[in-house]
């Protein structure tokens, strides 16, 4: 079976749950809702079983969200898949308030039941992608056996709660019409959902940018308001109550809210509004967060995210009114659909987003960051920015530097003597506060005429490729050739090779061995070189030096099986060394000084003969 | 667009779109709101089309943008960071639920080649165009997500 057919038949048993029928369409036209509401709840019930977040706290306050039983999550590998069979425990908290409340309290009976039932997945796989007929009564729920229906009613009875009965999805302009104007000026949501008690979530940023925050930029949260009375099924997986530091706080429209100001790259806010409780994920802590290209934020700029909504609008709880969201809902799609699909206007207008990929504001932003940064001497933020590996010139010569660590040494010669000037061009020119964005097509961005250039990476985040001043400067290595998978080549991360480059280098060393090649193959060597054969030792500084060796090791004995052995095995594998090996260490090689690929060892076993770089830390 | 053809198109291409957008997006459960976003916009499309192929092609396009652009969003990439875990369909062969499972592994851009190229037998110019990158990416991305799927699936999966 060939890799095409094996890939058809495998998918080919992947389908899609949605309904899509013509009439739903002409109704929605009226005013009428689209059939989101299933696929949404599934997806609801899958964040309650499955979702892995952050990490809380040990002190008063955050524990008493906790549930009272540890929550299993499916272990993956350092890939991020999942090991079947594998689970851990972790701490869980309700977002449906405190801890002993009835809601938390069932949706912890709920959790222990879901524990124990179906462990080994017979009974869903039994099942396999069918209908299982219990979704029309309880799609907001995991469920899909009658004993599941029946264990969710019991414990629906037994604390007196509701089950959730409809949801809507709420798209990003019509969360006004439903739930109010609870968001501040400064805070964007983005879709999400509402059921009919007025429970509702949605992923939003805010701004923080006023006063002693001037600059922080886009802060990220997911945003979880649950009306009390209903069961609600969802839980947040936390871990370590110690990374939090945790205090109250009473917001600008004087709510009092608990906040928790995570170690790392997450933080909470919560907000007990007696008729519903209000839980904020906040996606960066005092860490920052490098996936969101979050910064590290403090207690400030968390009580800043929290004065940024308007809890006092929330209460009293009431339900959505599903027309009024559904025509906001309408209005979006029009809007939306008004605009070209494949990029938005203001993108396709805006030449330098055309060029790089990133908007002028974006690129403004970064720059104005860059530029307080220099100036405040943050050198390890600015090391942080830098694409890597890159290639530092400076009066002692060029280097090369794999990441940030590698190239603090020299931010004093390259940036920081600069520290003033660079700032100043940055902001500066050509007129002072109205600097300009260049792009020359290479889909990277200058600024300071030149003094720096910014682009995007691989994953979507901006960051610089190169500094240069008069006397100094730090370029990153190849920028053209680098490759798109760096971070992902483990390879290209040890020795910034990557992998693909690293074969066509074994594959042709081996052909200039077969072909006889020698002076080239000289010429690819490290010089000084230890040269060692059955009949002694030398010292071997030159290229010329080592032509008189070469009949009596490489293009003697040996080398058409070395030649052999690289053609079977070119795969290049890294030891931590910073050099690349190949064909069961026969060769060794890796980025010599100006860039380039050398050898820096190669030896035939079976004839025992040896060519090394003189290098006491080289393998 | 008239019910006939529209219901015409939709036994025909939801199963693509689907695949199309769980290969972009990763989840079952967006692939399924983008079937939806997907087909409204074939609805409200007011333009004709040349032909079969003309359909097909213009909702991929369609499906890949509207997918592409969910990617970019801050909601849709928060939402990766709950780090929610695909659901697995059942399949017949075990070694077919290892194909899934690695592909689904890849990052994005893999997956979405792979699927143009393997399922929707598309060449890697057009994908390239259909991306917007140079085919030599195109290339590139699919020589690197073989070799991947070739080192975690073993014989199961060709070499090429």
């Amino acid at each position: 079976m060939s890799n095409r057919e094996f890939y058809q038949k495998t998918f080919s048993q992947v389908r899609g749950r949605a309904e899509i029928r013509w009439e739903d369409y002409a109704m929605a036209r009226r005013g009428k809702s689209l059939k989101w509401a299933a696929a949404l709840a599934a997806a609801v019930g899958l964040l309650a079983a499955l979702s892995v977040l952050a990490v809380a706290a040990n002190f008063f306050g955050l524990r008493d969200v906790l549930l009272p039983e540890k929550g299993s999550v499916y272990v993956t590998d350092e890939r991020g898949v999942v090991i079947p069979g594998e689970k851990e425990f972790k701490d869980f908290v309700s977002l449906s308030g405190w801890g002993d409340a009835p809601e938390s309290r069932a949706l912890a009976e709920w959790e222990a039941f879901q524990e124990s039932y179906d462990p080994d997945g017979a009974i869903v796989s039994a099942i396999g992608n069918e209908p299982t007929g219990f979704e029309e009564e309880y799609g907001f729920y995991l469920v899909y056996t009658q004993e599941m229906a029946d264990k969710l009613e019991e414990i629906a009875a037994k604390y007196d709660l509701k089950l959730h009965s409809w949801m809507e999805v709420v798209l990003p302009e019509a969360w006004s019409a439903a739930a109010g104007d609870f968001c501040g000026e400064n805070v964007t949501p983005y879709s999400g959902y509402i059921y009919e008690n007025g429970t509702f979530r949605f992923d939003g940023d805010a701004e923080l940018g006023s006063g002693e925050l001037k600059g922080y930029g886009t802060i990220e949260y997911q945003f979880s308001r649950s009306v009390k009375g209903t069961f609600d099924d969802v839980a947040l997986n936390i871990g370590d109550l110690s990374d939090f530091e945790e205090w109250g706080y009473r917001t600008a429209d004087g709510t009092p809210v608990t906040l928790g100001l995570g170690a790392r790259n997450r933080s909470l806010i919560l907000a007990d509004l007696g008729d519903s409780f209000i839980l904020v994920n906040v996606l960066t802590g005092r860490q920052g967060d490098d996936t969101f290209s979050s910064g590290a934020i403090g207690r400030e700029e968390l009580e800043a995210l929290a004065d940024s909504f308007r809890y006092s609008a929330l209460t009293p709880a009431r339900a959505p009114d599903r027309a009024a969201v559904l025509a906001a809902n309408d209005r979006y799609m029009e809007a939306l659909q008004s605009q070209p699909l494949e990029t938005l206007p203001s993108e396709s207008e805006d030449p330098l987003y055309t060029r790089t990929g990133i908007q002028s504001d974006a690129a403004r932003d970064f720059v104005l960051l860059l530029a307080e940064r220099i100036e405040d001497g943050r050198k390890e933020e600015i090391a942080d920015l830098l694409v890597y590996p890159a290639q530092v010139e400076v009066s002692a010569g060029t280097f090369t530097v794999n990441a940030p660590e590698d190239f603090l040494p020299y931010y004093d010669e390259v940036i920081g003597q600069n520290r003033l000037g660079l700032s100043t061009a940055l902001t500066w020119e050509p007129a002072p506060a109205e600097f300009q964005i260049f792009s020359d097509g290479s889909g990277l961005a200058s600024v300071a005429d030149g003094a720096v250039w910014f682009g995007l990476v691989e994953d979507g985040v901006i960051r610089i490729f190169t500094i240069q001043t008069d006397q100094a400067a730090v370029r990153a290595l190849g920028a053209g050739e680098i490759p798109q998978d760096g971070g992902e080549d483990p390879l290209y991360v040890q020795t910034g090779i990557s992998t693909e480059t690293g074969r066509d280098f074994v594959l042709r060393l081996a052909d200039l061995l077969e072909s006889g090649e020698r002076e080239e193959i000289a010429a690819l060597l490290t010089y000084p070189v230890q040269v060692k054969t059955p009949n002694g030792e030398w010292a071997v500084n030159t290229q010329d030096e080592f032509l008189e060796h070469y009949d009596e090791t490489i293009g003697g004995n040996g080398r058409g099986t070395l030649a052999a052995d690289l053609r079977a095995d070119p795969e290049p594998f890294a030891d931590g060394s910073g050099l690349a090996s190949a064909a069961d260490g026969a060769v060794w090689f890796g980025l010599a000084e100006d860039g380039d690929l050398r050898v820096f060892t190669l030896q035939s076993e079976a004839w025992q003969w040896s060519v090394r770089f003189r290098d006491a830390e080289r393998p | 667009m008239d019910k006939a053809c529209f219901t015409a198109a939709v036994e025909r291409y939801q199963s693509m779109v689907y695949r199309t957008a769980l290969h972009t997006l990763g989840s079952p459960q967006d692939a399924d709101d983008a079937v939806q976003e997907v087909f409204l916009r074939l609805f409200r499309h007011r333009g004709a089309f040349d032909g079969e192929e003309h359909l097909r092609r213009w909702l991929l396009r369609v499906a890949v943008n509207y997918c592409r652009d969910l990617l970019k969003s801050p909601w849709r990439r928060r939402r990766i960071s709950m780090e929610e875990l695909p659901e697995t369909p059942v399949f017949d062969r075990p070694e077919q639920a290892a194909l899934y499972r690695e592909v689904m592994a890849l990052p994005e851009k893999y997956r979405t080649v792979l699927n143009l190229f393997y399922y929707e037998e598309l060449g890697v110019r057009e994908i390239g165009e259909l991306l917007g990158v140079e085919p030599s990416t195109v290339t590139t991305r699919l020589a690197r997500a073989r070799r991947r799927l070739k080192e975690r699936l073993g014989e199961d999966w060709q070499d090429e």
